[in-house]
């Protein structure tokens, strides 16, 4: 076979698999399928200063407070108002939820995974020790070191999902009302 | 010579094969965006120009006022629509076009202007203003030399009438542009802008 055969062969190649390459490894961060997410279309989102009542526990959107919880990866050790949380949803926060008895070293844990656009609490009504929340979206999970906590942050905070990109969650200077 | 022709159709074989590559992947990245339409281009342009105006009247209604509702939904604009003007600008950036047009605003948006009922248009433009919805320059002085209250509600009065005509901008380029970026940023727009306005006009009913 002449060089030039192999060459362009090799080339080819190349191109295929690097294109392939490249395809999978983006796949991989973005559009990656996470098992046992449930979604739902949010249509509700007011600002209203009333108590709302959600569907979903912890309720993953709809009508919302004025004013956003802090969600530049705050950690907070007792429940918060669901009204300012839904806000730092629409924000596109994601919120990590779990039970009061989750055991002490899986807290500490997921508070390591706390970082920008995200934000913790204990939520005591919770059916699953640990839920992942962010706009319209919604992950259960028994265990903190289950390789779908990073899945759900990589894909979610700021997610393509959120109603307003862009939007901060610097707490509001002068504090909440 | 059967040798020869043999050999022949491979080389035009593989010359198929790898022109074919070169064009599926220049596809493929002609996908992500590469070129974009006027309507693109001009909504990027102008828009961020429309979000800068927004972003000057939540900063001067924040100076002139102590109320914490209007001062937290003001910061609420500021970084929100600061951050989606960076977004525009980036995508600008990256298709190599001027971050600011030097024709006339609003042409790639022409032929809807030309069909929208006079009311529609008349009622989010005001003349003297750069854009539909924006604030001539004169009120935006007047958000400078009012008192406080005053300024709350001329602040309410001018950000729904600038939603307006945002939103209006933003329809005009979903239904323009086929790239996902650029239209999902912009239904974002529409529907955040319009439970912005909603809001303002409770909060209206305070003054």
């Amino acid at each position: 076979m002449k060089p030039i055969v192999i060459f362009a062969g090799l080339a080819i190649v190349l191109i295929v698999g690097g294109s392939w390459w490249s395809n999978t490894s983006k796949q991989k961060d973005f559009e990656q399928e996470i098992v046992g997410i449930t979604s739902t279309i949010v249509t509700d989102r007011s600002h209203v200063q009333t108590e709302v009542e959600y569907k979903d526990t912890p309720p993953v959107g709809g009508n919302h407070h004025p004013v956003w919880l802090s969600c530049n990866g705050d950690i907070y050790d007792e429940p918060v108002v669901e009204e300012n949380a839904v806000h730092s949803l629409e924000h596109g926060a994601v919120w990590i939820t779990y039970q009061p008895e989750l055991a002490a070293e899986q807290i500490e844990t997921l508070k390591g995974k706390v970082k920008g656009y995200s934000f913790m609490s204990p939520y005591p009504e919770q059916e699953s020790p640990i839920m992942l929340t962010a706009w319209g979206v919604q992950l259960p999970l028994d265990a903190a070191d289950d390789e779908r906590v990073d899945q759900f942050l990589t894909k979610f905070r700021q997610g393509p999902q959120t109603p307003e990109p862009g939007a901060t969650c610097n707490a509001i200077p002068g504090g909440m009302q | 010579m059967k040798y020869q022709i043999l050999k022949q159709n491979w080389l035009v074989v593989l010359l198929g094969v790898v022109v074919g590559m070169v064009i599926f992947l220049w596809g493929q990245n002609n996908q992500s965006g590469d070129t974009p339409n006027a309507a693109e281009i001009g909504f990027a342009q102008d828009m961020s120009v429309h979000h800068q105006q927004a972003i000057e009247m939540s900063f001067l209604v924040r100076e002139k006022t102590d109320n914490q509702e209007i001062r937290s939904f003001a910061f609420d604009i500021i970084n929100t629509q600061a951050n989606q003007r960076g977004m525009m600008l980036g995508w600008l950036d990256l298709w190599q076009q001027p971050m600011t047009t030097t024709g006339r605003p609003m042409m790639w948006m022409q032929v809807a202007m030309d069909t929208m009922e006079h009311s529609q248009m008349s009622e989010s433009f005001t003349p003297g203003a750069y854009m539909t919805g924006m604030a001539t320059k004169a009120e935006m002085d007047r958000l400078v030399n009012v008192d406080a209250l005053e300024a709350e509600k001329l602040f309410l009065e001018l950000m729904i009438r600038h939603h307006q005509g945002g939103v209006m901008m933003a329809e005009g380029v979903i239904d323009r542009s086929d790239n996902e970026v650029v239209t999902r940023l912009a239904e974002t727009m529409v529907n955040g802008q319009q439970a912005e306005i909603d809001y303002m006009n409770e909060l209206l009913t305070n003054y």
